[in-house]
């Protein structure tokens, strides 16, 4: 298996730069993840990797081999770079069944039949579609064909597999099975995974590593999913990775006045972990809706209703604090046990569980 | 180091890319322009005057004046008729509309030329059957009907032009989405308030679209005004260029009269595209829902059984009458004969068809350069579409455009341009050879092989071949084993789209024809000419057959595909 | 429901009654009866072929009825009976389909005032109509523009607006907002029932999206194969689901087999696991009523808390299988003897992973013949 890595990578299409240096490395075996919203440029990124497009200047190198380096008139074709490749909209080869498109690999390195069978069947079997050998991928669902374009990318046992946002054509209840089967056959083959997508919950999900990348191009973070989550490095990707509450701040001697409160917010009352402070020079506390627990007690914030929207498992609050609105999550459950059904118009307790402190909102508003 | 990076500029790639210009450069573009040079440059200066002359005499703009009228006619009628069927079958509840849309489509298929033959040995006014038959039961001593004549023509051309509005204008009405009616409805209106304000205006690019189609093919039409137009002394712009070289006997000053003529044509086709571009562009309506729910078909009621007769009346007048009456007649012992059964024989096909050699070469000929000119013109036709779709070159609005060019230029234009490029301007002489056939067939067929390639090879995603180049592929088995099968069906579409119109193909093969070329179109039409009106017939009969069997084969050929995936 | 009762008597609101509507052999709606009142937002919520779309088109008068009658404001509007059909245009409902069909030759301004101009108003009064509608759906200012230049929300504004100009008692909706974005259709949402408010017309809404018909209904039905599931309000809908179809349509479910014996529920797990009762804290007992033998427990994955192997309460034990974390909650799969129970914790609840043997603690099973 190999790594990857992108040395100083630029990218310009005519007069328009997708990024200008980009710094990327990939681990040999782990799944990472370049999250990043559409048109950001996570997509040529892999690209250039799989080489059908050449970096602009900069190198791209997999395991001890560099493949790409305008500097030295090098570009290792896509051929060559013994990679697995899957697409977003499957590119299975529609006139050739299940088998013959699995094996396609295998023929054009003139594997010998007994062993090319055995390594199709393998494949195949692996991402459980033995038995539809013989289908066109016309007769195979989405997921199906997804699995095939899965197998295809991984009988020849390439150092690398490139998934370019490969479960957002499916249905949810799908996207959920084959995330885990991703994650099930990277564990059993050891293989490196580069994984493009713009959905935060994917790339949490079945990530070991993730990075990402804004609209110009940049690199804001790179981390395991809970660094990311729970340490976010500034606002756009706080805000990327979830439904995000942007509450101005006002700085009283050191401590955080939220709108429409009269007193200060206290930080460590009735909370099993303390709040870090408000630096100076901040402007915002962030927060999830689930880190606002509605409480009848020990409350630190205090708003109006402004709309309830019980949602199933979840209660969607808005909650106007002195003009700003704010969304709280609120577990139906844990509602009903205790009472604490809101009303429109109701006046609502808050208990603060977590807080980011950022000098700025960003710059919208993020992935929800 | 340094050769390397030309190496790479002249690599596959680009030598595809020259190829796909030069032939489109040679094939069309040359052509055209020689037209306009002729037209308008006499040893090489600008000639105005000459032009202006030529203009300006009578038969001229006469005929500009008869292309212009019969144009008006056709589409006015043939809108009007397509409109009203393509509401019968796709918005009421008509019996059997399923099979009456196919047969609205016949027209479609049988050359219309052959009909106006067809609709003379009928309507006549010396010898028409119709006419002979109402004098003798009437005691009549006129003729009732004279199709030599505008009416004749513009009647003639609009049972064979309307499905170009009746195809577009079902379309449209059975991809609506019908909530945009149901919303309507929904609002207060009722069923005319919601035909007069939402459901005509919805589908008018559509009748506009198929209208101005009808148009285009109507002004440069050739076939029908030729056989029931000369003999009323009414000329249009494609027969007049006809007469005018035929009788000069290719004479450059009779060709050159003939491309000033051309240029009219070509001035027109572009007015009327251009309309139609507007049109499109202003009126291109999203009108097509994804939901599917069937709109509740208008009940006819009390006239759902006269509507269903007058149908079928209006194919067997127009479909079966003329295709049994050539029939009938290519089986008569002499012309003029009643139509009993003791004045038939088989002999008139037997002697076309094994002992005459001009109707042997016909067929011979029609049946060659419509395979060959489709054959090539398909292969043609990938390579430039491969270019255009997935090799996106800098130029290629160039390609696209020189490409779908000869689509709107009349065949009487095209025609012409060939013979200024290939009677030995450029040291190759085709003159009445067989060549100068095919290569006007390439050049008036381009546009169908392109646009059937074209669609094929947008369908083969670049992530289909890109896939294959990480499975470890190169290139050339990308191609081989990706794009090709994958474009198969378009090639295997475009060669029948070019095989059959070729097949019976009259209008750019009558000015190009010599003493041993002439194709199945052109010996119809001169035999006819030449009073051998049985022989006439007796060849189009055959010609319908082989058109038939055409089709029959393509259907067979689609659907076994169709079934195989 | 209580207000069936009601038929025959003077009724505001729209009431169907034994409506039945059949395509060839195919029964799309079968013996409907329901009562809607009048300012009430009420949705019908089911799997696509439910039959919740034939409905609302039957009361729209798009479709005839096979059996049954449908009045409207107390004035009947479909009987199969009397072979009386009301036609659509007659009826003065408003409603607003999926694909938006708003009329691409008109401009934003003429699209809603084509059912005024129908009702023969006066010029001013049709232009003081139009533009009210029009700042009640926040296109103000977009009067002269045409469909094509608007995006899917504000396409969909106009088709509020043109049902709205009219100012009909009853908005019909089918699945209005099916077409926009997540982000969009929260806010239309909202929108919608503040226009609701402000002019009180009964709502019929169309959706297979249950959180939408949560959030938005006064009382929702749940319908399957042509059948009545379940009417109530949106929280009686996932708190006391009728049946294990309407428990399973609502939100995200784990069903567990398991059988009664001897008064106790076991879940059904290979030898030698856990077999004990399944409690909880909110269920005890077994619904009186339920006969010994199988049955399907059902619960949601938040009403599941996991707990370490060693914690002294009895429960029944189970190994994560697999875990996945999306942010703000945990999803987790644990084997529970045969069958996989879906898991969902927030993120600061206790963290288990992959292998770990855990117990878990039912807060609430509801209980489904088998």
């Amino acid at each position: 298996m190999a790594q990857v890595s992108l040395q100083q990578v630029a990218k310009t299409y005519d007069k328009h730069t997708v990024f200008s240096g980009l710094d990327l490395h990939v681990r040999d075996g782990e799944c990472f993840t370049l999250l990043g919203p559409s048109g950001c440029g996570k997509t040529v990124t892999l690209r250039l990797i799989a080489g059908f497009e050449q970096p602009t200047a900069g190198t791209v190198a997999i395991g001890p081999r560099t493949v790409s380096d305008p500097a030295r008139n090098l570009a290792e074709p896509p051929e060559a770079r013994r990679i697995g490749v899957v697409f977003q909209d499957y590119a299975v080869w529609p006139h050739r069944t299940v088998l013959e498109n699995v094996a396609y690999p295998l023929m054009i390195q003139n594997i010998p039949r007994p062993e090319l069978t055995e390594r199709v069947r393998l494949a195949i079997e692996q991402v459980n579609l033995t038995g539809l050998e013989a289908r066109l991928p016309g007769q195979l669902s989405g997921g199906q064909q997804q699995r095939v374009a899965l197998a295809r990318a991984l009988v020849s046992r390439p150092e690398v597999m490139l998934l370019d946002e490969p479960l957002c054509n499916l249905d949810a209840h799908l996207r959920e099975e084959m995330r885990f089967e991703i994650k099930e056959l990277q564990r059993t083959t050891g293989v490196t995974i580069l994984y493009v997508t713009h959905d935060q919950e994917i790339a949490l999900a079945i990530s070991d590593r993730l990075a990402v990348m804004d609209r110009a191009g940049n690199i804001r973070q790179t981390g395991t999913p809970e660094d990311i989550f729970e340490r976010p490095a500034d606002p756009f990707v706080f805000a990327f990775m979830g439904v995000a509450n942007f509450i101005p701040v006002a700085l009283e001697g050191g401590q955080a006045v939220l709108p429409g409160q009269d007193r200060p917010l206290d930080l460590d009352h009735g909370l099993a972990h303390t709040l870090s402070t408000p630096p100076p020079g901040t402007q915002f506390l962030a927060c999830r809706p689930s880190d606002l627990e509605p409480v009848r007690e020990s409350a630190q914030i205090f708003g109006r209703v402004r709309r309830k929207n019980l949602l199933g498992a979840e209660i969607d609050l808005r909650v106007d604090l002195g003009g700003t609105e704010v969304r709280v999550r609120q577990d139906t459950r844990q509602a009903l046990e205790q009472g604490l059904i809101f009303e429109e118009g109701d006046t609502c307790g808050l208990k603060l569980h977590a807080a980011h402190w950022f000098d700025h909102a960003a710059e919208n508003g993020g992935a929800a | 180091m340094s050769f390397l990076p030309d190496m790479r500029k002249w690599g596959a790639a680009e030598i595809v890319l020259a190829l796909s210009i030069l032939i489109l450069v040679v094939v069309v573009a040359v052509p055209v322009a020689l037209i306009f040079i002729t037209a308008f440059f006499v040893d090489g200066a600008f000639n105005l005057a000459d032009v202006t002359a030529i203009l300006t005499q009578r038969d001229t703009y006469e005929a500009l004046k008869n292309s212009i009228i019969i144009a008006f006619g056709v589409t006015v009628i043939s809108t009007i008729i397509g409109v009203f069927f393509a509401w019968l079958v796709s918005r009421t509840d008509l019996p059997f509309k399923g099979t009456m849309k196919v047969l609205f489509l016949l027209p479609f298929m049988l050359p219309s030329f052959i009909g106006a033959l067809a609709w003379k040995m009928l309507l006549s006014p010396r010898s028409g059957y119709i006419n002979k038959m109402l004098m003798g039961l009437f005691d009549l001593q006129d003729p009732v009907f004279d199709i030599y004549g505008y009416w004749g023509i513009i009647l003639v051309e609009s049972m064979y032009l309307f499905p170009f509005v009746f195809i577009q204008v079902c379309g449209a009405l059975e991809r609506m989405d019908p909530t945009l009616e149901e919303s309507a409805r929904i609002a207060g209106a009722g069923l005319t308030t919601i035909t007069r304000k939402i459901t005509i205006p919805l589908i008018m690019p559509s009748i506009l679209a198929g209208a101005l189609l009808i148009a285009l093919y109507s002004l440069a039409h050739f076939g029908v005004p030729a056989i029931l137009g000369t003999e009323a002394g009414i000329y249009n712009i494609p027969t007049k260029i006809y007469e005018k070289i035929h009788q000069s006997a290719g004479s450059f000053k009779a060709i050159r009269a003939g491309t000033v003529l051309a240029s009219l044509l070509v001035v027109s086709a572009a007015i009327i595209l251009y309309v139609q571009s507007l049109v499109l562009k202003s009126g291109r309506f999203q009108i097509i829902a994804g939901k599917s729910v069937r709109p509740v078909a208008l009940k006819l009621r009390g006239f759902k059984i006269p509507l269903l007769i007058f149908s079928a009346v209006y194919l067997l007048v127009t479909v079966i009458l003329p295709t049994v009456t050539i029939f009938l007649v290519g089986s008569l012992k002499t012309y003029g004969l009643s139509l009993d059964w003791a004045n038939m024989t088989l002999e008139n096909y037997e002697y076309i068809l094994f002992t005459w050699r001009l109707t042997r070469d016909a067929i011979f000929n029609s049946v060659y350069l419509a395979l060959s000119a489709a054959f090539v013109t398909m292969l043609a036709g990938v390579m430039i579409s491969y270019v255009i779709v997935k090799m996106k070159p800098r130029g290629k609005w160039l390609l696209e455009f020189l490409g779908v060019l000869p689509f709107s230029l009349p065949g009487t234009v095209i025609a012409l341009g060939v013979i200024l490029t290939w009677s030995g301007r450029f040291g190759v002489n085709l003159y009445n050879t067989a060549w100068i056939i095919f290569v006007a067939y390439i050049a008036r067929y381009m546009a169908f092989s392109l646009k059937s390639n074209s669609a094929a090879l947008e369908q083969v995603h670049d992530s289909l071949v890109e896939a294959s180049r990480a499975c470890g592929a190169t290139q050339w088995q990308a191609m081989r084993h990706v794009v090709i099968p994958l474009a198969r069906p378009g090639m295997v579409a475009a060669f029948f789209l070019i095989f059959l119109p070729a097949l019976r193909e009259l209008t750019t093969s009558v000015l190009l024809y010599g003493p041993t070329t002439r194709t199945i179109g052109v010996a119809i039409y001169t035999l006819n000419e030449d009073g051998e009106t049985v022989y006439a017939a007796a060849l189009a009969s055959i010609a319908l057959v082989i058109i038939v069997l055409g089709q029959i084969g393509i259907k067979k050929l689609t659907q076994a595909r169709a079934e195989g995936v | 429901m209580s207000d069936t009762g009601h038929l025959g008597v003077e009724h505001s609101g729209v009431v169907l009654s034994g409506v039945t509507k059949r395509y060839g052999q195919v029964t799309a709606v079968s013996d409907l009866t329901l009562s809607i009142g009048a300012g009430e937002c009420f949705s019908f919520l089911g799997p696509s072929g439910c039959g919740k779309t034939t409905t609302l088109r039957m009361i729209a008068g798009f479709e005839d009825l096979d059996e049954g009658e449908i009045t409207a404001g107390g004035r009947l509007i479909s009987s199969s009976a009397k072979k009386f059909y009301l036609p659509p245009e007659k009826r003065d409902f408003g409603m607003v389909f999926q694909a938006f069909a708003v009329w691409p030759h008109l401009s934003v301004f003429e699209n809603v005032a084509f059912p005024l101009r129908l009702r023969k108003l006066s010029r001013s009064d049709i232009e003081a109509k139009t533009r009210e509608a029009l700042t009640h759906t926040g296109l103000a200012g977009q009067e002269r523009a045409f469909p094509n230049e608007l995006s899917g929300g504000e396409k969909q504004r106009i088709a509020l607006a043109r049902a709205l100009a009219v100012n009909p008692q009853v908005m019909l909706l089918d699945e209005p907002l099916s077409n926009l974005d997540p982000k969009l259709r929260e806010e239309m949402r909202f929108e919608i029932k503040d226009l609701q408010r402000r002019f009180g017309f009964t709502i019929i809404y169309v959706t297979h999206d249950q959180a939408e018909a949560m959030a938005l209904s006064d009382r929702i039905m749940v319908m399957d194969q042509g059948r009545v599931r379940q009417v109530g309000t949106p929280l009686d809908v996932y708190n006391s689901p009728a049946d294990a179809f309407v428990f399973g349509f609502i939100g995200l479910s784990n069903f567990i087999p398991a059988r009664i014996e001897n008064g106790a529920a076991h879940a059904a797990l290979p030898p030698g696991g856990w077999d004990g009762p399944a409690i909880g804290p909110l269920t005890r007992d077994i619904p009186a009523g339920l006969a010994p033998g199988p049955v399907t427990l059902a619960c949601r994955p938040t009403e599941i808390d996991l707990l370490p192997a060693d914690d002294p309460r009895e429960a029944p034990r189970g190994v994560v299988r697999r875990k996945a974390f999306l942010g703000e909650i945990v999803d987790y799969r644990v084997a529970l003897g045969s069958t996989e129970v879906r898991i969902q914790r927030f993120r600061r609840d206790p963290s288990f992973e992959t292998g770990q043997a855990v117990k878990l603690l039912f807060h609430r099973l509801l209980w489904y013949p088998a």
